[in-house]
């Protein structure tokens, strides 16, 4: 089993009004394990739509998604969450840190839905944030934080539970460019230690470089699926990173 | 996700919302607090029934009469008691035989000055002791001794009481001793007192010393030519002085003997009777008249008419003892007071009418439950608006944190542990409102205690509070301004306790189905 993530002729349509709109129009992807993939596209392409269809976050209108052999696209609310909680992480474009929980805590609360111990969960949750370079405000509140830290334990509590794959729409969408380099190598540096798929949306094809496949999405299809050799890959990401240091 | 997990988190989510959920909660204190304390009238007045009805006599008593009214109703005879005996729970049975036939006067003092119609009553020997009177002098053995004319007999301790002075023309205040009552008219308080060996204590409260003094039965047997009343005596030996406590009237006032004898009185009397119908009133007189003992001149009447008196005696049983024969009246004691049900049921089976204060406190009881259940749906109403109020504070959270709820489930949260949140949260304002309310309660009950206290000392003037009359139990008034008014006991506490959190629960639900059906994309709406 080569690839993690499939579909076949995936549509999505919404009603607006009396008009259908065919968000996705038929898409077949291949994504494969420990890739970074990274989806571009102009605004209402439906980038979006595609990602929450592979997250399970909204049912097809038409086709299949699998991922790791598992049809997600068929199971039910209940299965769908156990499903996301033993294999998905997510990162958002605004971060939705829970307000009233620490930097910790936040980290701490997919394991908590995994049943992880108190104490054990927070132990994991600590170290993952100071892998992310936030172990200087564990027991910081999301509002004691800017938006860089607060996507920095975004991706430290997407990344806590050792998925199989990690959704991120637009993550540095709300950053500014600085923040938005440290904190896609954050990103970059989380899947490739634990060989974790990362399918990340952006609108910036300057950050889409970075990744292993770009796929391009123009008005619900597929427009262009590159791989990229490695060196590519390492000298876009040089070229990006290069005069940042964290 | 570990309960403790969840549990922590529900609560968490309270506390940040303080000001709503502390409305909640004043909700379900009223709620709770007004069934409380409905509740805790009605078991206070309970109480005090039950404390007043222990008074009253014996709970473990039941009183068997055949009014003769029932077709059907087999005769209240003998070997009926024997029946009773026989079911399970029964220590002992007795005819309380009073024969309306034998009609005599009890004479006491020089020249049989005092005189009194005190009912004589016949009871089993046996029954005595377990029947549970009260023996306040001698002892009850009432064994029958060889003379016929001496009869045994034990004393109801207000029998004092009816004697008459003879002396004393009939409308004196000094022709008769007269018991004397405390303040409440509940207790007489110049009972006669004996001390261990038996000696009067009070003696100046009576015209004589009853278990001291030659008491003779006198049963008149007819006339002489000369217009005098004949009788036959006999001599009633007091061997002790009982009481069957505040409500048995009957034995208070009567004189017991062994039924034997008593039968044998009854037999007596009826050969006399007999004799005087047979032969015409004024013929039994004139030969009674030749008699100077009334030992003879039953000897004559027997003698005369004995086969009228036989067929006699048959309706002359009838009439005293029930229509339809046999006793009117029957004492059954039960061993204990859970198998008075069973026993009592029994009873009533055969078809006789029952008394027991038992049977008494079963009504007051339903009464005081028919007005608990009354009130306690008026209580329930303000429950049920505190529920109303916790599904929408509930609703209200889950409006307000359906982007939080998208994101625990984007991060793979269960949808079974969502609804336990939320059913959490709405079960611990219940509970939490419970345990209010049952302390405020226990603080209003205490207020509701002290109240008579507290009105004098505020100067408002006191008077009990007689909730007894609330529940439809009048007369409960005397033992009201000292028994407490509301009383909260440990199982209406633990079912305040059940009840709100289960209400707090149900309010629940159906928020928590909203909250599960919150779809995952509103994490990222918006955005
Ligand atoms: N919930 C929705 N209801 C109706 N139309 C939608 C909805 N979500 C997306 N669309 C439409 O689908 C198309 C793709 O949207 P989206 O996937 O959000 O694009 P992108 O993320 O690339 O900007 C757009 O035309 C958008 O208007
Ligand atoms: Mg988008």
């Amino acid at each position: 089993m080569h690839h993690i993530i499939h579909t076949t002729q995936l549509k999505k349509h919404y009603l607006v009004g009396r008009e259908r709109v065919a968000a996705l129009a038929g898409v077949d992807l291949e994504i494969a394990r420990g890739e970074v993939c990274c989806i571009i596209g102009q605004s209402g392409s439906g980038k979006s739509t595609l990602l929450n269809m592979l997250a399970g976050l909204e049912p097809p209108s038409a086709g299949h998604v699998a991922i790791a052999g598992k049809r997600i696209s068929a199971m039910d609310e209940d299965q769908l969450a156990l499903f996301r909680q033993e294999n998905l992480g997510f990162i958002f474009q605004s971060y939705n840190l829970l307000p009233q929980l620490t930097a910790t805590e936040n980290v701490a609360l997919p394991l908590s839905f995994a049943g992880v111990g108190k104490t054990q969960r927070l132990e994991i949750a600590r170290r993952e944030l100071t892998r992310v370079g936030m172990g200087k405000r564990l027991d910081h509140l999301p509002r004691e934080m800017s938006g860089g830290q607060q996507q920095r334990v975004g991706i430290a509590r997407a990344f806590v539970t050792r998925p199989k794959v990690v959704f991120a729409d637009e993550p540095t969408g709300n950053l500014d460019t600085a923040t938005t380099r440290r904190v896609l190598r954050r990103m970059l540096d989380c899947s490739a230690r634990h060989a974790i798929t990362l399918v990340m949306v952006t609108h910036e094809p300057e950050l889409a470089q970075c990744g292993d496949r770009i796929i391009t999405l123009c008005d619900g299809r597929v427009a262009e699926n590159i791989v990229q050799d490695e060196q590519t890959r390492d000298r876009n990401r040089r070229l990006l990173f290069g005069e940042t240091d964290d | 996700m570990h309960f403790s997990d969840l549990f922590l988190f529900s609560v968490d989510n309270l506390r940040r919302r303080k000001g709503r959920t502390m409305l909640t909660i004043v909700g379900v204190l009223v709620g709770v607090c007004a069934i409380v304390v409905m509740v805790s009238l009605g078991v206070a007045v309970n109480n005090s029934t039950d404390e007043m009805l222990k008074n009253w006599g014996d709970l473990t008593r039941i009183e068997v009469s055949n009014d003769g009214t029932q077709q059907n109703t087999p005769k209240l005879d003998d070997s009926m008691v024997e029946r009773f005996r026989g079911i399970s729970g029964v220590l002992a049975a007795t005819p309380a035989f009073e024969p309306q036939d034998v009609s005599g006067k009890i004479a006491a003092g020089p020249n049989s000055r005092y005189e009194s119609s005190g009912q004589l009553i016949g009871l089993e020997p046996a029954a005595i002791e377990p029947l549970g009177y009260t023996l306040l002098a001698g002892s009850s053995n009432l064994a029958v001794s060889s003379d016929p004319n001496r009869i045994p007999v034990l004393v109801g301790v207000q029998a004092p009481f009816g004697f008459r002075d003879t002396q004393k023309s009939q409308g004196s205040p000094d022709a008769q001793k007269y018991p004397e009552y405390d303040e409440d008219y509940a207790n007489i308080t110049n009972l006669p007192r004996y001390d261990e060996q038996g000696a009067l204590l009070n003696p100046e409260e009576f015209f004589f010393d009853i278990m001291h003094t030659k008491l003779s039965y006198r049963m008149a047997v007819g006339r002489e030519g000369s217009g005098e009343d004949v009788y036959r005596e006999y001599e009633l030996v007091p061997v002790g002085m009982i009481s069957g406590g505040a409500s048995d009237w009957t034995i208070n006032s009567g004189l017991i003997m062994s039924i034997e004898s008593l039968k044998k009185l009854q037999a007596d009397a009826r050969e006399t009777a007999g004799s005087s119908r047979g032969s015409g009133w004024e013929r039994g007189s004139s030969t009674g008249g030749t008699g100077s003992g009334s030992a003879d001149l039953v000897g004559v009447s027997g003698g005369d008419s004995s086969s009228d008196g036989v067929s006699n005696s048959g309706v002359g049983a009838s009439s005293t003892s029930g229509k339809a024969g046999g006793y009117s009246r029957v004492l059954v004691k039960v061993d204990r007071v859970e198998a008075m049900d069973d026993v009592e049921r029994s009873i009533k089976a055969k078809g006789y009418q029952i008394f027991s204060i038992t049977e008494t406190r079963r009504q007051m009881q339903g009464q005081v439950a028919q007005t608990q259940m009354m009130l306690g749906g008026l209580a329930a109403v303000s429950l049920f608006v505190a529920a109303l109020n916790i599904m929408n504070t509930m609703t209200m959270a889950i409006t307000e944190r359906r982007r939080e709820i998208g994101i625990m489930k984007v991060l793979g949260c269960e949808l079974k542990n969502i609804r336990r949140m939320f059913l959490i949260e709405a079960g611990a304002i219940g509970l939490i409102g419970g345990v209010a309310g049952v302390l405020v309660s226990v603080l209003l009950s205490l207020l509701l205690n002290n109240l008579p206290a507290l009105l004098t000392l505020l100067g408002l003037g006191a008077g009990g509070i007689d909730v007894g009359s609330f529940f439809g139990l009048g007369g409960l008034g005397q033992t009201g301004s000292t028994a407490a008014i509301s009383v909260i006991p440990a199982w209406l506490i633990g079912f305040a306790l059940l009840f709100a959190a289960a209400v707090g629960l149900f309010s629940g639900v159906i928020p928590a189905r909203k909250a599960v059906r919150i779809s995952s994309l509103e994490a990222i709406r918006h955005e």
